[in-house]
């Protein structure tokens, strides 16, 4: 049976990882949900010194094991791919000058292999919308996650109160937990 | 840029696949009268319909789409080092960063019915760019011999309307400690400078980055040659130069002669490379011969020794590599009077922009991004 696969940006892959592990190549739900980065993820992590910094768990044995299992990519696909990132990269850079390569990257493989992507940039959700790829936010993926019984509502609080602590919450944080879980989020 | 279908190409390609504007219409789901405007360029279409046609036709972005100059590109300026080659990819990278800086320009506190001076047939001519200096000491009056201080050439950026961004870029070499672009539609000045570079290069970059606003209109090689002329030429004097030749003259050995240029160099805040190439410059002006301080690379491989000596220009002024955002964000102000933060805040909370917007104009890893939009928002 096939995988509903989605992909996850580097952003909401730095913010999950740790927290829920192995959190790439795991089946979850009926559907059989299965999240995946793009290869593009490490190169952007090995560029900057300060990802290196803020997430050293990323090059830790475990995690380099789960990032290797890659998105699938036929070959017929990869040019559709790479058209799709010129335009794409084109449209951004005329209209969304601050959405990324690495983005765009995302967002192409989105497009062509029809999956939804996890991201909380506002900017990039909008570029999404144009090309009718469907997001998520990453507190709608943990949403989905627990309806799939993957994580439990204590793992989601635990998630919450670790980006509180460290201020990294995406926008509409609040309004959205609350809207999501019926609860306010944990402090 | 301004896009454009390149009509011919999916004429041609269309026809080839036998697909009239009617079949083509029904394919992508829109009106036959869609596909005609399209096809007579009346209409450019939607990103998404755009990327359904190419694939439909399969067509390239290059074949479908063409580039209809609107002579409002960005115009980017590099200081040349060496034999080193640019690449088309930084070229591109550095526009789209000339686009992002355009949406700030109603924020900027600058007088929008005028522009400041520039001058007006500019030439690297010796002679000339000395002359244009001298006038710049006489207005900051800064004797012949002294020093031009960093305070001096950061006043010249604001009074030229040129904003100055901050950047912590780590350790660059070549081209890559300073990035200057212009805009033609606004016709404003935007200058990135690399703070994790050498103090005593850090001066140069600033006086060659001036020299580009002072001569907006010499692009390409000749800017570049105007810049480093000028740059040289304010740090040190005619005067100077002259007067260090014949001090240089005295010395009977060549660690002698460089031992005398770094003191130099180290008063006056630049380079001893700097010194060097002035003096020299100043003597091929005169037909005097060449002091010679590279038969052996001695004059390299003195100035790579004394830079070790000194912090990089971030340590000098943060007391770390690492400054915290909002010391960073205030030295923009406090040290470059720069409106930059205070444009980008504004922009930033008006656009509801997110973190990835301060990644792209700044350059910068999203992490940094991330702290620097914290603190701005």
């Amino acid at each position: 049976m096939s995988q509903c696969r989605i992909l996850i940006d580097s952003n909401a892959y730095f913010r999950l990882a740790q927290s829920i592990h192995p959190l790439l190549n795991v089946v979850f739900g009926k559907k059989r949900h299965c999240l995946y980065i793009i290869k593009e993820l490490q190169d952007e992590y090995n560029r900057s010194p300060s990802l290196i910094n803020a997430f050293s768990w990323v090059n830790d044995p475990e995690y380099v094991e789960n990032r290797s299992h890659l998105l699938e990519v036929r070959r017929e696909e990869k040019p559709e791919i790479r058209r799709a990132y010129d335009f794409i990269l084109d449209y951004v850079r005329n209209v969304h000058p601050g959405v990324s390569k690495v983005d765009v990257r995302f967002l192409a493989h989105a497009e062509q292999l029809h999956i939804p992507v996890v991201t909380d940039d506002e900017e990039m959700r909008t570029v999404a919308g144009e090309y009718s790829i469907t997001t998520y936010k990453t507190l709608e993926l943990l949403k989905l996650m627990l309806e799939c019984h993957h994580i439990s509502i204590e793992k989601v609080r635990e998630i919450a109160a670790y980006l509180t602590y460290f201020n990294d919450m995406p926008k509409d944080f609040k309004a959205d937990y609350e809207k999501l879980f019926g609860e306010t989020p944990p402090k | 840029m301004e896009n454009q279908l390149n009509v011919k190409n999916i004429s041609q390609k269309a026809q080839e696949l036998g697909l009239t504007q009617t079949a083509l219409a029904k394919e992508m789901q829109v009106s036959r009268e869609a596909v005609s405007k399209w096809f007579r360029n009346e209409k450019y279409p939607r990103p998404d319909k755009l990327l359904k046609l190419a694939r439909i036709l399969n067509l390239s972005f290059t074949e479908m789409v063409s580039k209809v100059s609107t002579g409002n590109e960005p115009i980017i300026a590099f200081r040349k080092k060496g034999t080193h080659k640019i690449t088309p990819d930084y070229i591109d990278h550095a526009q789209d960063m000339g686009r992002i800086l355009a949406e700030l320009v109603p924020y900027l506190p600058f007088d929008e019915l005028s522009q400041p001076a520039v001058l007006k047939a500019p030439t690297s001519d010796y002679a000339y760019v000395h002359k244009v200096t001298e006038r710049i000491r006489e207005k900051i009056a800064v004797q012949v011999s002294d020093e031009i201080h960093f305070e001096s050439l950061i006043g010249f950026f604001n009074d030229l309307q040129a904003v100055i961004i901050p950047v912590l870029w780590g350790n660059k070499e070549n081209h890559e400690n300073a990035l200057h672009i212009y805009l033609p539609e606004s016709m404003t000045t935007w200058i990135y400078l690399n703070l994790d570079c050498r103090i005593h290069d850090f001066k140069f970059w600033m006086a060659h980055e001036l020299g580009h606003i002072h001569a907006p209109k010499l692009q390409g090689e000749e800017g570049e040659d105007f810049a480093e002329a000028f740059a040289g030429a304010l740090l040190i004097s005619q005067e100077l130069a002259a007067c260090e030749y014949e001090e240089l003259q005295k010395y009977s050995n060549v660690w002698s002669q460089i031992s005398h240029i770094k003191s130099l160099a180290e008063r006056l805040v630049v380079s001893p490379l700097t010194v060097y190439y002035e003096v020299n410059n100043y003597a091929l002006h005169g037909g005097k011969p060449k002091i010679d301080l590279e038969t052996n690379k001695e004059i390299y491989q003195a100035t790579s020794n004394f830079n070790k000596q000194f912090k990089p220009v971030d340590e000098c002024l943060f007391g770390t590599k690492s400054p915290t955002p909002s010391r960073y964000i205030a030295s923009g102000k406090e040290q470059f009077g720069s409106p930059f933060f205070d444009i980008l805040k504004t922009y930033l909370v008006k656009h509801h922009k997110s973190a990835s917007f301060v990644q792209s104009i700044l350059n910068i890893p999203l992490l940094d991004a991330q702290n620097v939009y914290e603190e701005l928002c």
